[in-house]
């Protein structure tokens, strides 16, 4: 977002506001603005803003992406980590895959690491996809996002590492 | 008259014709716009803050600068 004086009187000076908001962001944020004016000889002019965003609430990984042959149970886990000086609390949020997978929410250090723990004791009969909705105490992260996505593979073939 | 003083004469006569006859370089009246600086830098800063900066322009020229519009990307 941009706001900025209209009018510059000829030796005067005047200023361009760039706003950025960094919620829900993480590593390098870079925003250009383009600035038109009736300058014949530069009609517009570019300005850049940068910062490298650290994350309030750190999840190991990112993404939780399972693997197993069809029929074999299916277990994995999220690691969750408050990154600033206050506690963090927890609470479970929506989850679009309840039907097929479980979980379970530990407290591993008191206001500062959890673990999400997934699993399908029955065995996977087909690929899955969802998410994992958290409800955060943070009024700068509300709410965190676990991506789940399962795969099935055939008997005979090998997990990448 | 001496011939040397008459060369001098006709000399800065040919060089004051020359400039009279000249051309004048043509000079419009024109805004200049001037940034102070490009790119700034935040560096590290925590997620969720809203971040706020000024970029200074200044009008090197002589006649009003107008900002038309300014579209951010």
């Amino acid at each position: 977002m941009a706001s900025y004086d209209k009018a510059i009187l000829p030796g005067g000076e005047g200023k361009i506001k760039i706003q950025v908001q960094t919620s829900g962001r993480e590593g390098l944020l870079e925003k250009t603005a383009s600035i038109y004016s009736n300058d014949p000889g530069q009609p517009t002019a570019t300005i850049r803003v940068k910062a490298q965003i650290k994350p309030v609430i750190i999840l190991t990984p990112t993404h939780l992406q399972l693997s197993a042959q069809k029929g074999a149970p299916v277990s994995g886990e999220v690691e969750i980590k408050a990154n600033i000086d206050k506690p963090l609390i927890l609470k479970p949020g929506l989850f679009n895959l309840a039907e097929r997978l479980t979980y379970t929410l530990v407290e591993l250090e008191k206001g500062k690491k959890y673990v999400v723990r997934f699993k399908r004791a029955h065995g996977l009969t087909e690929p899955l996809q969802g998410y994992l909705y958290l409800e955060t105490n943070y009024p700068e992260k509300p709410e965190v996002t676990i991506f789940i996505q399962c795969n099935l593979i055939q008997p005979n073939s090998k997990v990448r590492p | 008259m001496k011939p040397f003083k008459k060369l001098v004469l006709a000399g800065m006569a040919g060089i004051f014709l020359f400039y009279c006859s000249a051309d004048p370089v043509p000079t419009f009246a024109a805004p200049k716009l001037v940034l102070k600086e490009e790119i700034f830098d935040f560096h590290e800063v925590m997620e969720g803050q809203t971040l706020e900066h000024d970029f200074v322009i200044r009008n090197q020229g002589d006649q009003p600068l107008t900002i038309q519009d300014v579209k951010t990307g």
